[in-house]
């Protein structure tokens, strides 16, 4: 079983979902996923790529878009990218499904 | 219009925190998208861009650490670490850590305890270290930073001397180059190129401007093994004629001129001299021989030069050779001295006594900077050291006030390791600031240099705050606090504690003297060293204003203009626009008379000729004769006064005699006791039927050619219309000041040709201010240490003494109960600080007295020990000394006894 994904590694491989992104569209995706809420600092992001990268859950694409500027990189997600991301969202099911950590949730609804 | 370039150092400077690998496989993508991300902010108002960047800085930082040291928690820490440190949230536990952020905590309330302490000490060091590292970004630059060239300790610098001439290192023959690079076999390669940076109008520009423009021979690059960013570099084929002219562009040119497109090859750019073809762009580090290059063309020679004369007997090219793989420079040196008394033997005439020779290339283009360096540099690590002595003083102070303090912390069960860590953390603390504000203020001095006097070579990198700046900064703080802070207080604590609980702290058993004390010789002998050479410096440079330039600068102004190839192809049409524009300018309301010329007094501007006189004895040349040209107004417009004969007239052009003018100097030296008028010369070293023989008309006052410094050189003038060229400076002496002197100017100059830019307008006043910009630059830094030197000196002998009157307050009662009087106690006080003040005073001047031969060069006019300095500052400095220490003594001799004993 992986290791459980940060918050930035499940945003960054959510977004690899479809087509090959580079970093900045990534953090464009994140954006529009969270209403701006998630922006990581171009470090964090940067960081979070290449950890990924070596282990396995990304990898350079070599396709790229028409016209693409020759200075990007474009990633896209492993079998190993999705399956991490479906153990985290099952981990995620689970969690909502139990009763301890339910309670928790309708505090934060009712705070909010 | 500032952020492309500003943000783009910001993430650059952050990309570079970041570990290597992620930096080798993604630094460009990174550096796009922080761009991308400021460029969003950019168009918001600026605190969102500010805050955006704040952030990204934050981040950067959080992301350079965890990638570095995140790895091996993640394996001891487990998930949760991980989860944090992806994030860049981490926050890192561990004993170890809690005890220095104890530490931190408990240094951090301790000098909010004693502010006053913390910020002085925070503000002397700072000052220090901001200093002297400004300094150090210079040396860094000259002296320290690698060339950007392939294995530059192979590089030499070629240059021709000839005892005849006087020359030393002068730049060499083309021809004699050519033949060096042929037959010694100890260089690798040997390529030419002209020193000068020239200029050239760049016509077809959106707006005309002034490109810098150097030519060079086709191997130049390849010697130097630069690669080009775009394109191809020249080769050696490429010094001779291939029918079409090329050049390289730098990398600032094609990314501001060119809009870095990266198509620029291949286009082609309309320069005064013609139609040119870019083949190659530089990278961006290449600015060789200056900054100021846009583009290098090569030579373009024809073959048969070769075999000309003139190619013999022109010297304006710099050779630069690259040592062969196995050969030391002394094998070198030898041959290349063979093979120039080969070309004596070759070339009897055109080479006579001509010799070569080599210096190491850093050594040759640090040049006359390293000794105002070395002196710079020398100053700097003094007032450093003086600064580190005030904050070791200051720490000394505090370790005697509070032994109170400390005491009760032993008391209370602190270790010694304790108490020490405590203040290691003080220490530390107060040297962090302190080097974060000497930073601070080492990037305004920087920029405050570069506005001042830029300091950087031909090829180096400008003065900045490159890592080894910072590494020194850091270093610089530790070592000082670690030296003159930590060092004092830790031997303080180490003293008396016992006692101290028991009320002995405050008795008259204690020390008289505050230990501060002995400090106090040491800060005024560093303070006399400092004043002394600020006042030397000073006497220097009022002797140089002292000097006449020959010339009177009020009301005049000067603009280059040049003229380009077409319609300007004959001379008939140059002359026409000069003389056109000559009388449009004297039209222009405010203006009295303007000019042609050559060249200007005070920039070494014109050129050198031989002149041989009819009357003189055959074999008889002058060479090295200053040699300009001018139209008839430019002596009454510089103020030259005309001592005999007359100046040029109208009539003087092609149609008529020619006629010559002589500088005082020149008619000294060459017709001494003689009158020049009437006499012939000409600029041929074997005259013959062919020689065109000038009558010297009139002889005027001299100028200083080159600088203040140097002795007027003999001059000769020939009429503008007799000697001519599209290049030339424009003079103009206005009365009272004409409103917008530019604008009026390029109205003048768009009449006659809309497409040619005003090169330079400046007032006469300015050319003399840069002529003379270095002597005032150390004027300006020697000043500034002497008076810093000054007060820090002073606030010592102030606070010293203060403290010193204080612990013998119960003594001075006892005194006068014992019927002294104030003015006695006093004089008690006062005679102590004289004799500490004077020996401080000695070892000073002795200090000086060997140091200030670092500014033997440097000085006009005063003597490196200039006896009337060394008298008259450290009488000052005793005087001042006196006078700071006169407050604390008065306090002294108005101790009431009765109190004094009381508190006892």
């Amino acid at each position: 079983m992986p290791t459980p994904l940060t918050p930035l590694s499940l945003h960054i491989l959510l977004s690899l979902g479809a087509d090959p992104m580079h970093g900045y569209g990534i953090l464009k995706a994140i954006g529009e996923r969270t209403d701006d809420r998630e922006t990581p600092s171009t470090g964090a992001l940067y960081l979070a790529l290449q950890r990924l990268q070596e282990e396995g859950r990304i990898r350079l694409s070599d396709s790229r878009p028409e016209g693409a500027d020759a200075r990007r990189r474009y990633w896209e997600i492993t079998a190993a990218g999705r399956d991490a991301v479906a153990v985290e969202l099952g981990r995620m099911e689970a969690l909502l499904r139990d009763d301890a950590a339910r309670a928790f949730r309708t505090e934060r609804v009712a705070d909010g | 219009m500032d952020d492309p370039g500003r943000s783009g150092r910001l993430y650059r400077l952050l990309l570079k925190l970041q570990p290597r690998p992620l930096r080798e496989q993604l630094g460009e993508e990174w550096l796009a998208t922080a761009m991308e991300r400021d460029r969003e902010f950019a168009g918001g108002g600026g605190g969102a861009l500010l805050r955006h960047r704040l952030r990204e800085i934050g981040g950067a930082v959080r992301s350079a650490v965890v990638g570095r040291f995140g790895a091996q928690r993640l394996d001891s820490q487990g998930s949760e670490g991980r989860r944090r440190g992806a994030m860049g949230k981490s926050e890192r536990g561990g004993i170890e850590l809690d005890g220095v952020r104890h530490d931190v905590r408990g240094a951090i309330r301790s000098l909010r305890r004693a502010p006053g302490f913390a910020i002085a000490s925070v503000l002397i060091l700072g000052a220090g270290i901001g200093m002297a590292t400004t300094v150090f970004s210079a040396v860094h630059a000259v002296l320290l930073a690698p060339l950007p060239f392939h294995q530059p300790d192979r590089l030499v610098s070629l240059w021709e001397r000839n005892p005849d001439f006087g020359w030393e290192q002068a730049t060499a023959a083309p021809a004699n180059v050519l033949d060096w690079r042929e037959r010694v076999s100890g260089f690798e390669d040997v390529a030419a190129y002209q020193e000068e940076v020239g200029s050239g109008i760049w016509l077809d520009a959106p707006e005309p401007r002034r490109v810098g423009f150097t030519q060079v021979s086709g191997n130049f690059f390849d010697l130097l093994g630069t690669r080009p960013v775009l394109g191809r570099l020249p080769t050696w084929e490429d010094t001779w004629d291939t029918g079409e002219r090329t050049v390289v562009a730098s990398h600032a040119f094609w990314l501001n001129d060119l809009g870095g497109d990266p198509g620029a090859v291949g286009r082609t750019l309309e320069l005064e001299g013609g139609t040119f073809r870019i083949t190659a762009v530089l990278p961006q580090e290449f600015r060789f021989p200056s900054s100021e290059v846009d583009l290098w063309s090569p030579y373009g020679w024809d073959p048969s030069f070769r075999d000309q004369a003139w190619f013999r007997r022109a010297h304006f090219v710099r050779g630069i050779a690259r040592l062969r793989d196995g050969t030391t420079a002394e094998q070198a040196r030898a041959e290349l001295d063979a093979v120039a008394l080969q070309l004596q033997e070759e070339h009897p005439t055109l080479n006579r006594n001509m010799f070569a020779g080599f210096t190491p290339f850093r050594g040759w283009l640090a040049g006359s900077l390293e000794r105002p360096i070395r002196a710079l540099s020398a100053g700097v690590l003094v007032l450093l050291l003086l600064a580190c002595v005030n904050v070791g003083a200051l720490f000394l102070v505090r370790a005697g006030a509070r032994t109170g303090e400390l005491a009760v912390r032993r008391a209370l069960g602190a270790g010694r390791r304790r108490i020490a860590r405590l203040l290691l953390a003080e220490a530390m603390l107060v040297a962090t600031l302190a080097g974060v504000l000497g930073v601070g203020l080492a990037w305004l001095g920087i920029r405050g240099v570069a506005a001042l006097r830029p300091v950087q070579i031909g090829g180096g990198p400008e003065m900045g705050l490159h890592g080894p700046v910072l590494l020194f900064a850091v270093a610089a703080s530790l070592l000082t606090v670690l030296l003159f802070a930590a060092g004092p207080a830790l031997a303080a604590s180490r003293g008396r504690l016992g006692g101290v609980l028991q009320g002995a702290g405050r008795s008259s058993v204690q020390r008289r003297r505050p230990a501060g004390h002995r400090l106090v010789p040491v800060q005024v002998a560093l303070a006399v060293v400092l004043v002394l050479a600020a006042g030397l410096v000073s006497r220097s440079f009022g002797r140089l204003q002292a000097v006449d330039p020959g010339v009177d600068p009020e009301g005049v102004f000067v603009f280059g203009m040049s003229l380009p190839d077409s319609p300007y192809g004959d001379r008939d049409a140059v002359l026409a626009f000069w003389d056109g524009l000559v009388e449009r300018i004297e039209a222009l309301p405010g203006v009295d008379r303007a000019a042609i010329t050559s060249g200007i007094p005070l920039t070494f501007s014109g050129w050198t000729s031989q002149v041989v006189g009819r009357s003189w004895e055959s074999g008889e040349v002058a060479f090295d004769v200053r040699h300009r040209s001018s139209s008839p107004g430019y002596f009454d417009v510089m103020g030259v006064p005309l001592l005999r004969g007359r100046g040029f007239q109208p009539g003087d052009g092609r149609d008529g005699v020619p006629v010559a003018v002589v500088n005082r100097t020149f008619a000294e030296r060459w017709f001494p006791g003689r009158d020049p008028v009437g006499e012939q010369v000409t600029f041929d070293r074997e005259p013959d039927e062919n020689s065109v023989w000038r009558t010297v008309v009139g002889v005027v006052g001299d100028e200083h050619q080159g600088n203040l410094v140097l002795d007027p050189d003999p001059e000769i003038w020939e009429p503008l219309g007799q000697e001519l060229a599209r290049s030339e400076l424009v003079v103009l002496k206005t009365a009272g000041t004409p409103v917008d002197l530019d604008a009026a100017l390029r109205g003048v100059v768009a009449e006659m040709d809309g497409r040619l830019p005003i090169l330079r307008l400046r007032s006469f006043e300015q050319v003399v201010d840069e002529s003379t910009i270095d002597a005032r630059f150390l004027l300006f830094v020697f000043n500034s240490f002497g008076v810093l030197a000054f007060i820090l000196a002073m606030a010592g002998v102030y606070g010293v003494t203060a403290q010193t009157v204080r612990r013998r307050v119960p003594e001075f009662g006892v005194r006068i109960a014992l019927g002294a009087n104030g003015a006695m106690v006093s004089r008690l006080v006062l005679r102590g600080v004289l004799v500490v003040a004077g020996v401080g005073t000695v070892l000073g001047v002795a200090a000086a007295l060997v140091g200030s031969r670092l500014l033997d060069t440097l000085l006009f006019e005063v003597e490196s020990r200039d006896p009337l300095t060394f008298v008259v500052v450290p009488l000052l400095l005793l005087v001042t000394t006196l006078l700071a220490a006169m407050v604390p003594a008065r306090r002294a001799g108005r101790v009431d006894p009765a109190e004094s004993l009381r508190s006892e």
